[in-house]
């Protein structure tokens, strides 16, 4: 196996396998970038040309793509806080606020060098630990996936800084909305008011355009200034990059983050988005200042944008250790593998070693690229975002309506719209969104993994969580007494308060 | 002033120019053909469509795009495709437990048979039914006996109600006289996981996937979901099938077909159904489905709209027979 | 954020829109709660349902519906508390907030419904032009080039590079004119290659 491995590592020397990753990197970006066009319709795109090339071509130049996608995703959510990608919402939380400050650049900065770091070190395990990665994935069942995302739940809930009431509100909200539809275990359709457009559900990629695009459009028409950096702000200032002390100060969090996402990674169904979230959550909670989260903490680019690369590396192994993909990008991944006559799977190290070690270690260092087209390219946007409002708003506005047309489904136009003045009015009254959008991405696996619990369980529910499945049981208990936690702690404080101040009066 | 209406019929000439090259109309097909899937990644329609798109561009000299547009039991990317545009540049490529079983398990927007009108048949298979290689269980009698002495214990995963395995495990509960614990999953990837995890008793598989797996020891196939054996196959010939066991008459067969809506003009029609000719004599086609490990057995629309009504009945009477009503 | 928590006095329309958004939210949910089972249509087949399964579909929603109306009721009867001490004051800070607002959203709004009859690209020089003009820019032939040239570009880029197809117009006319201009550009950036 190590002859493979050497062998692999030979294969790579070659100028041409670096110039399609780079391709594929700066498409990625430019993809990414785009509210509403997804990495995936990408890739399938352009499926045919890597085709035509040869493995070693074709596949990092997909992977590239891949890459390049999700950082691409947090340029416009860091500029004017529309997610390109699901995986950016959470960047959305302190990117803008870095962009009014004029800070721009050292936010998009940070989130490549983040993005980079969590990608490379997943990458790296992933390769050095395949065997193992695949075996745990493997044993991950619906009960584990189940008592995972309530406990991420909870972690989310716990620092959510606006009112509690209003958090929940919007939860429920995304809750309902994601229960449109299909139920994926008795073929049963709800909620859909004999609109079959809805009988899939409501489609997120309209869902997050409405919530995120038209309400930030509406508040840059609210606000007079013609551009959207606060007018005193020193513009020179405005292209001032990241310093090595301040990212020093966020070493901690990006590791921490890369442990989260690569968990996440392993976990099937959570993805990208979710492990953004999490590790928002974790930093935050980690953090001695947690008030400035939410308002220009760079740590709040670091941490999500670490996560949702390190997704990356564990979700390639089921792809390539069983030859099932677990999302559509993997799905276009093993297309391309198929194509080119490979097969995937438990024999594919032994039969087509070399070439596959190539393939892993030309993904690892695909992330070098990443980092110097990255740093070209970023350039230009944070100049770009000085332009006039009045030219920006309409570019946005027009390419949010191009992102939702791309799906070819005409109502997710009206879909965008309706939401999008929904969310402009729930902004306006302080609530706040990104509850909703975690719920609506998780009440379906959360509702389909209790259901498969339910019948694994076959009725004896307790026996079946806490004999046969340990792990599991440990995540939900966790999970119900932080909840108990988190309602009795504000009254234990207003308690002792109210003791305090009563013992300091004479 | 003078200059700038100067600018402004400078780019309304511009603009308005290629109007002056409305002379003969563009060949078909001059754009991208959307192909639109209704199900998720990584199925075995995915698959297919990875490799006879790429092929067909070559073919037809525009790119053919694949769109997945899973959801609503298939309906979702039916009914998108039967409101479409009946100019051959959105087609939807499917399965026959979509076109006619769906429609008349449920209220669904759409009447397949007279929306749709086939191109071309790729190929039809059947899947297999199998346990993961530490099970206890070597040949499917044994199953069936298992199931009998405990009813309701084994548990048994299909790949999403009325998809093609759940089709087939119904029919054979019935047909065997057993009950399980059916527990659903979001399609064959999932449910293959779940087989090679060992916590479903029994699985189904289409051959594409399962092969790597059984190559690897990791499956052990006990029987074909259909009337026939896989003859010729190198790694499944030895399984039986169920008609074989003792089961006649249940199974699914898996059509996988290309469908265009009925509105379609009868030149574009033809057009499409002459490239998917060429496709079959191709040779990167024929390379690309042994290294799926898929047969193709297909099928001229013509011959397989024919077919349909009669099928159709069939299947009316199944599901009568399934549901009791 | 320099944006400092806003006075605690609440202001007025702030309070009667949140009681709205409440309200609603509260009578929707509650609906929606007592109507559950019958917005339900069931697929699949009772024999292959086992027992064991005793997540009905109706389960999570109504779980959902009864938190989401309870929180709303809180929400709804906490402010309205505060409407004795509200201060009268709108919405917006500024004069004239609420129509700039209403006006580009109605751009938007009644932009799907140019898309079919005019296809992507006039329909778009619309938007564009009429939001650039909008929010401020008077220089009519820089707003002119800018509205007809981004649609262009942006139709060129999705449609011939990445293969999105954007829609087309119903009229034979304006949507040959859209194809030609497409040939145009496509020849130009791509007839090097021969």
């Amino acid at each position: 196996m190590l002859d493979a491995f050497i062998e692999g590592f030979f294969l790579l020397f070659r100028i041409d396998t670096y110039f399609y990753i780079c391709i594929g990197l700066a498409l990625g970006m430019f993809v990414g970038a785009m509210p509403g066009l997804t990495t995936t319709l990408t890739m399938a795109i352009l499926l045919p040309v890597s085709f035509k090339l040869e493995p070693m071509l074709g596949i990092p130049f997909l992977i590239g793509i891949y890459k390049g996608g999700i950082y691409g995703g947090s340029i416009s959510a860091i500029l004017v806080g529309i997610p390109g990608t699901g995986a950016s919402i959470a960047t959305t939380f302190d990117g803008p606020a870095l962009t009014r400050k004029g800070q721009g650049r050292k936010a998009l900065e940070m989130a490549l060098y983040a993005s980079v770091t969590g990608d490379t070190l997943s990458d790296i395990f992933t390769l050095a630990a395949i065997g193992p990665i695949a075996l745990v994935i493997l044993m991950v069942g619906p009960p584990e996936v189940f008592a995972i995302i309530i406990f991420s739940l909870v972690l989310i809930a716990s620092v959510s800084s606006e009112s509690g009431l209003k958090g929940a509100i919007a939860a429920c909200i995304g809750l309902g909305l994601g229960l449109i539809g299909t139920d994926a275990a008795t073929g049963a359709t709800r909620l859909t008011f004999g609109l079959e457009i809805l009988s899939a559900g409501i489609p997120i990629i309209p869902l997050v355009i409405g919530i995120f695009a038209v309400p930030e459009v509406l508040e840059a028409v609210q606000s007079r200034a013609p551009r959207f950096i606060d007018e005193h702000i020193d513009l020179s200032k405005a292209g001032e990059r990241l310093r090595w002390p301040e990212f020093k100060r966020s070493i901690i969090t990006i590791l921490r983050s890369t442990a989260i996402g690569t968990g996440i990674g392993m976990v099937p169904g959570v993805g990208q988005v979710v492990a953004a979230f999490i590790s928002y959550s974790a930093a935050k909670r980690a953090s001695d200042d947690p008030d400035s989260y939410g308002k220009g903490n760079l740590d709040g680019i670091a941490a999500p944008e670490a996560a949702n690369n390190a997704v990356n590396g564990p979700t390639l192994v089921p792809l390539l250790t069983l030859g099932i993909p677990g999302d559509n990008i993997t799905a276009i991944l093993l297309g391309a593998f198929v194509a080119h006559g490979m097969r995937p799977g438990p024999q594919i190290f032994e039969e087509q070693g070399p070439l596959m070690y190539a393939l892993l270690l030309s993904i690892v260092f695909a992330n070098i690229l990443f980092l110097g087209l990255g740093y070209i390219l970023l350039k230009p946007f944070a100049y770009a975002i000085q332009a006039k409002k009045a030219y920006l708003v309409p570019i946005i506005l027009g390419l949010a309506f191009v992102g939702t047309l791309s799906t070819g489904v005409y109502t997710d136009v009206i879909i965008m719209i309706v939401v999008g003045v929904c969310s402009f009015i729930l902004r306006k009254l302080k609530f706040d969104l990104a509850p909703l959008v975690i719920a609506f991405v998780l009440s379906e696996p959360i509702e389909y993994r209790l259901s498969q619990t339910m019948l694994y369980a076959k009725g004896d529910i307790f026996h079946y969580m806490f004999v046969q499945r340990p792990v599991s049981s440990i995540f939900l208990s966790a999970a119900i007494i932080w909840i108990g936690y988190l309602i009795i702690s504000p009254r234990l404080n207003k308690r002792k308060q109210s003791q305090g101040a009563q013992a300091a009066q004479p | 002033m003078k200059h700038k209406i100067i600018i402004l019929m400078a780019a309304l000439a511009i603009f308005l120019s290629p109007m002056m090259n409305t002379g003969a109309s563009a060949a078909y097909p001059d754009r991208p053909i959307v192909v639109v899937i209704p199900f998720g990644a990584g199925g075995s329609h995915d698959l297919h469509a990875r490799g006879i798109t790429s092929i067909m561009t070559d073919i037809i000299g525009q790119p053919m795009i694949v769109k997945l547009l899973p959801g609503g039991a298939g309906m979702k990317a039916t009914s998108f495709v039967a409101k479409s545009k009946p100019d051959g540049y959105t087609v939807l490529f499917t399965h026959n437990g979509i076109d006619m079983i769906v429609p008349q398990t449920r209220k669904v927007p759409v009447n397949t048979q007279t929306a749709f009108k086939t191109i071309w048949k790729i190929n039809h298979s059947d899947g297999m039914i199998a346990v993961n290689s530490k099970s206890p269980f070597k040949t499917f009698k044994q199953v069936v006996d298992y199931a009998k002495k405990n009813p309701g214990k084994l548990n048994w995963g299909h790949s999403g109600v009325w998809g093609s395995s759940y089709t087939s495990t119904v029919q054979i509960l019935k047909a065997a006289g057993i009950k399980v614990n059916l527990i659903p999953h979001k399609g064959g990837g999932p449910l293959l996981r779940a087989t090679l995890a060992g916590r479903l008793d029994i699985g189904s598989c289409q051959t594409t996937q399962c092969r790597p797996n059984f190559k690897g020891g990791k499956v052990r196939p006990l029987a074909v979901m259909g009337p026939d054996r896989y003859k010729n196959d190198p790694d499944f010939g030895h399984v039986p099938s169920w008609t074989e066991l003792g089961y006649p008459n249940t199974g699914f067969r898996m059509d996988r077909i290309f469908m265009a809506p009925s509105g379609i003009s009868a030149k574009r029609m033809k057009y499409l159904q002459d490239a998917f000719a060429k496709l079959m004599k191709n040779k990167s086609f024929k390379r690309f489905m042994r290294s799926i490990g898929m047969p193709t057995n297909y099928m001229t629309g013509v011959d397989y709209d024919k077919t349909r009504p009669t099928r159709y009945k069939e299947y009316t009477a199944l599901i009568k027979a399934i549901t009791g009503k | 954020m320099e944006e400092e928590e806003k006075s605690n006095i609440p202001n007025r329309s702030f309070v009667i829109m949140a009681l709205v958004v409440g309200g609603l939210f509260t009578v929707g949910s509650l609906t929606l709660f007592v109507m559950m089972p019958s917005l339900i249509a069931q697929g699949g087949i009772p024999e292959a349902q086992t027992d064991f399964l005793r997540l009905s579909p109706v389960f999570f929603p109504r779980l959902a519906f009864a938190i989401l109306s309870g929180l709303s009721l809180t929400y709804f009867i906490s402010t309205a508390r505060t409407l004795n001490q509200a201060e009268d004051g709108g919405i917006f800070e500024e004069q004239g907030t609420l129509p700039r607002i209403l006006t580009l959203y109605s751009f938007a709004v009644v932009y799907p419904f140019l898309l079919p009859p005019l296809g992507y690209v006039i329909s778009t020089i619309f938007l564009i032009g009429g939001m650039t003009l909008f929010l401020g820019t008077r220089i009519w032939w820089q707003v002119l080039s800018f509205s007809i040239f981004t649609p262009i570009m942006i139709r060129f880029v999705f449609e011939r590079l990445l293969a999105i197809s954007l829609p087309r117009s119903e009229f034979e006319l304006i949507a040959v004119a859209e194809e030609g201009l497409m040939q145009i550009l496509v020849s130009i950036f791509f007839g090097w290659k021969g």
